[in-house]
């Protein structure tokens, strides 16, 4: 015969074993949270790394990708290239296209404070540095053809900050001149 | 009957939790495996950027020769050094001079098998030859193959169709990029 205590007393059973189950259980659920934080957060030490990499990688080919559109526009619509020593580039304008003048266009490493930055000069003023910062330009080499038809050009370049194992991009390319009919 | 009860749902919340653990797990490698490939890919650009770069290298070279040519060549020589037999796959040293190139557009067995060398300090461009035997090769394959055509059926030839690839070995097997031009003689 069930009596209200006996009732009382099975439930209170009942619920200090569930009580037993409930912190074992939460004991391997809190074991196994922490097990998986401490992997994201290796994991997200490790990504930081190598996403910082990549934003390197993206900024030196921005830069690398500029300076070449820079100077094939200035080819195309130039003439009478010299490559100076073989470290820079000279050309000019052809007057007429665009309404633009007979200007001298050179393009040359800085020094000083523009060390291993790419220049730009218009008529031997206004040279301004056409890389960011952040890219250490580490060669520049021209050649222009005996015919004075193609440009060959060479760059060399890093990221200011790149870690050991980042290896500098090389890019190299060769412009024919307008008057090639491109 | 309690007790019985009571482990069946200990059961449940124990596969509750490997459950629970399982997704965790495929949500976290996930995530991994995203981050890995856009950081891969952003590497693939970078190579594709120097590869179309080393494409357009061999265009503007094959461009200024048959200016050239068609300036101070003319008539049938409009296609003096940047001639590939047909069916052969041919490479080209864009290092040398265009009027007087070392061998212009020549076939792959006589370029190092078209792979370009890698860079070294005293000749840091990429080239066929080997100036210095030091030079090793770059992971760049250029290869240029020419279809010329007689579209006027005056029995020569007036127009030449140029395919520049350049390949690579990437992390995933092998990446190319192509670039056509046509060039015609009237």
């Amino acid at each position: 015969m069930l009596t209200k205590s006996h009732i009382f007393r099975q439930l209170h059973a009942r619920h200090d074993r569930q009580r037993g189950a409930l912190l074992v259980e939460m004991l391997v659920a809190f074991g196994l949270i922490s097990l998986t934080l401490v992997v994201v957060a290796g994991t997200f030490l490790s990504t930081g790394q190598s996403s910082r990499v990549t934003q390197r990688q993206i900024e030196l080919t921005d830069s690398i990708a500029f300076v070449l559109a820079d100077v094939t526009r200035e080819a195309r619509v130039g003439e009478n290239f010299g490559d100076g020593a073989g470290a820079e580039l000279t050309l000019t304008r052809i007057a007429g296209i665009n309404n633009q003048a007979a200007d001298v266009v050179r393009y040359f490493i800085g020094t000083g404070s523009s060390a291993n930055r790419l220049m730009k000069e218009v008529n031997g003023v206004d040279d301004l540095p056409i890389t960011p910062p952040n890219t250490q330009v580490n060669s520049f080499e021209v050649d222009v053809d005996d015919t004075g038809l193609l440009v060959r050009l060479y760059i060399e370049a890093e990221h200011v900050d790149a870690e050991l194992g980042e290896t500098p991009v090389r890019v190299q390319t060769s412009v024919a001149a307008g008057r090639t009919g491109i | 009957m309690n007790t019985k009860q009571g482990n069946k749902e200990a059961g449940v919340v124990l596969l509750e939790a490997i459950i629970a653990i399982g997704v965790l797990v495929a949500m976290v490698t996930g995530s991994l495996l995203l981050l890995s490939s856009s950081s891969r890919s952003v590497r693939s650009a970078n190579d594709r950027l120097i590869a179309t770069y080393l494409a357009q290298d061999a265009v503007e070279w094959i461009r200024a020769r048959w200016y050239y040519n068609r300036q101070f060549v003319g008539g049938s020589g409009w296609l003096t050094h940047i001639q590939c037999p047909t069916g052969r796959t041919c490479g080209l040293e864009t290092q040398t001079d265009v009027i007087v190139p070392t061998t212009g557009i020549s076939e792959c067995t006589l370029l190092n098998n078209c792979i370009l060398r890698q860079p070294d300090p005293t000749s840091p461009q990429y080239s066929h030859f080997d100036p210095v035997s030091a030079a090793v090769d770059t992971p760049y394959t250029r290869t240029i193959v020419v279809q010329t055509a007689d579209v006027d059926g005056d029995g020569t030839h007036d127009e030449a169709e140029y395919t520049v690839t350049v390949s690579w070995s990437s992390g995933s097997g092998t990446d190319s990029v192509e670039i056509l031009t046509t060039l015609y003689n009237d």
